[in-house]
């Protein structure tokens, strides 16, 4: 076995512990909730998402397609959150995230495996910056997303409705059993820092980049990449614009409601940690400023450009204010397709 | 590229080995208080092997990222998991097939903490003194202080972990001044500091607590009478503005400063900012 293919063995051994096999496991996960039984969305998500995060990996050569394809086949649970998702209609046929598995007509989904290409024109040092920085994401996805408290938060905030997020958050859902205030307010620091060490490795791997414009991903070439992006210059950017894409969907950001609680969830931290000085009003708007910026590279950027004064109200705590209108389209029924990282 | 490696029994620990044959140092990172082990830490896990020709002795240094309770767990107890932690690393017994044939591989070990992790390592390390110290005084229960000494020095010398070398970045050693958290620059501060009102760390973390006035006084005290131990010492790093820890070190201990660099920034190297990559070091 040549040193290559041991890092590809090891790196594939790697993801198995810290992202396969919890989001399968996290799909076990249930509410309890009277006489029903919730799954948790998120954690189907979590499932679909390794199989991206796989794709990811041996585009960049950080796996080995064949043994990659391999493991995400063999991984029962990836297809069953696929075809629960697709029941639930929270992703659709035709989707673009969907897209890494397939139905076979009459028969069980399977693994896109025309997408598990390897990138072969990048070269040696822009890969090593890409497997680098994939690593990463893939540390930090284990460390803060899989955790129970996240997968308990993003059920809520992005998925309850209003009557359970509401009495969530207060402590006041008297037939759960399994969450707690705090795992909502823990949870909600999982995700914040996630999204801003995602987006700050992200911006780092791309200033790092002094490529010339490569193709990305070939199979991509004649319609835009992955994240639904118009194709870019370097390969880098556009890396990470997939991995942005790939990690967006939990949060169901593109819907308003959500995006609204979690400026609202925000603002009521803020008031806590209140004392009316010149500073804290100052901090509070940089704050507020730096979750435009999070909930926009987290699929949310629909409503960050567009309703910021409302948005303010809702962190503020002033007096909420109509929602502007837009047109949505698809976007509206929880397709989240991640905008350009700008406000 | 290191490929990381989960470490049993401590939740999302993981170690990055060097490919070197001749690795023979063990960095032991402990973020700080509502941290992770990649969040606070990155960019060390690549940046290390990129800048080897800079750092050399990056390529032949472990890394170990150690994952821990660091909201509702007291300091006193998670120093305790720290110790055995940073005990199985040394002895490489957190390996399933042990590859040094139960000789130990490391001559040096820096333990490098961030914020709390600064307070929970100076705690790891008074222990170690405080026990040493008191084997010796039983062993010698009529022996003056001076006999007392001559027998905890070499034991002291020996001792791998008084021997580690202490890095650390914006210790909360002298407290953190959690009602000036607004002075936040992110999001994620904000939370922390949210989190932060109703933390049990939250208050053996405030200035005058008892935790952190025994931990100093122990400290100087023990390093006063045993300046040659190596662990009881160290000049922290602080970032410059840091409005969320006190900028003071113990008795002797004169700070060092990174400018333009926060608390949150200060333990994270990137391609502009290479001074953690420098820090950690023996």
């Amino acid at each position: 076995m040549s040193d290559l293919e041991r890092d590809a063995a090891d790196n594939l051994e790697f993801f198995k512990s810290a992202i396969l096999d919890p989001a399968i496991e996290s799909r076990s996960s249930t509410e309890y909730t009277g006489h029903n039984i919730e799954r948790s969305i998120v954690s189907d998500f979590g499932a679909i998402e390794a199989a991206h995060w796989a794709w990811l990996g041996a585009q960049i050569g950080y796996f080995d397609g064949k043994d990659v394809q391999e493991l995400i086949s063999s991984s029962e649970g990836v297809f069953e959150a696929w075809s629960n998702l697709r029941n639930l209609q929270v992703i659709s046929p035709g989707e673009r995230w969907a897209d890494v598995i397939r139905a076979m007509e009459g028969g069980p989904p399977v693994l896109n495996k025309e997408a598990f290409s390897v990138a072969t024109e990048i070269n040696y040092e822009t890969r090593e910056l890409l497997q680098n920085t994939f690593q990463i994401f893939l540390l930090l996805t284990a460390e803060n997303i899989l955790e129970d408290d996240s997968r308990y938060f993003l059920d809520t905030i992005g998925w309850a409705d209003d009557e359970k997020w509401s009495a969530r958050r207060r402590g006041a859902e008297l037939r759960g059993r399994s969450g707690t205030v705090r795992k909502i307010q823990s949870g909600f620091a999982n995700v914040l820092g996630y999204l801003e060490a995602m987006d700050s490795s992200s911006n780092s791997a791309v200033k790092r980049d002094d490529d010339d414009p490569y193709t990305y991903i070939a199979r991509r070439v004649d319609r835009a990449t992955f994240s639904g992006q118009p194709f870019h210059g370097t390969v880098v950017w556009n890396f990470t614009q997939d991995a942005r894409a790939i990690l967006s969907r939990r949060f169901n950001l593109g819907k308003a409601q959500t995006t609204d609680r979690y400026f609202a969830l925000a603002g009521e931290c803020a008031t806590r940690a209140w004392d009316d000085s010149p500073e804290w009003l100052d901090a509070r708007r940089a704050a507020f400023t730096r979750l435009l910026w999070l909930v926009n590279y987290a699929g949310g950027g629909l409503w960050t450009r567009t309703d910021e004064p409302r948005l303010w109200n809702l962190f503020t705590g002033s007096a909420p204010t109509p929602r502007t209108e837009i047109k949505v389209g698809r976007s509206d029924k929880g397709k989240v397709e991640p905008t350009e990282g700008s406000i | 590229m290191r490929v990381p490696k989960y470490i049993p029994g401590y939740g999302k620990s993981y170690a990055l080995l060097s490919k070197a044959q001749s690795a023979d140092m063990a960095v032991i990172f402990v973020h700080g208080f509502g941290g992770k082990p990649t969040s606070t830490w990155r960019n060390f896990q690549g940046l290390v092997d990129e800048y080897s020709a800079e750092y050399t002795w990056w390529a032949a240094a472990d890394m170990f990222f150690y994952a821990y309770e660091s909201l509702h767990a007291p300091i006193r107890h998670n120093a305790g998991l720290l110790r055995g932690f940073v005990e199985s690393v040394w002895h490489g017994t957190w390996q399933e097939a042990n590859l040094t044939g139960g000789k130990v591989k490391y001559k040096n070990i820096i333990l490098a903490g961030h914020s709390e992790g600064g307070v929970i390592i100076r705690r790891l390390i008074l222990d170690r003194y405080e026990a040493i110290k008191l084997e010796a005084e039983k062993a010698n229960p009529e022996g003056d202080a001076n006999v007392l000494k001559a027998s905890m020095k070499p034991i002291l010398e020996s001792d791998f972990l008084l021997g580690s070398y202490v890095r650390l970045f914006a210790p909360a050693c002298r407290g953190t001044n959690f009602s000036a958290w607004a002075g936040f620059f992110s999001s994620f501060s904000l939370l922390v500091s949210a989190i932060a009102a109703s933390s049990l760390v939250r208050n053996e973390l405030l200035p005058e607590s008892p935790v952190l006035i025994t931990l100093r006084t122990g400290t100087e005290k023990a390093h006063a009478e045993f300046r040659e131990v190596r662990g009881l010492y160290t000049r922290p790093l602080f970032g410059v503005p840091d409005q969320i820890v006190y900028s003071e070190s113990y008795e002797g201990e004169e700070p060092l400063w990174d400018i333009g660099y926060d608390h949150f920034e200060v333990c994270k190297p990137d391609y502009t900012h290479k001074r953690p990559l420098e820090f950690v070091s023996k």
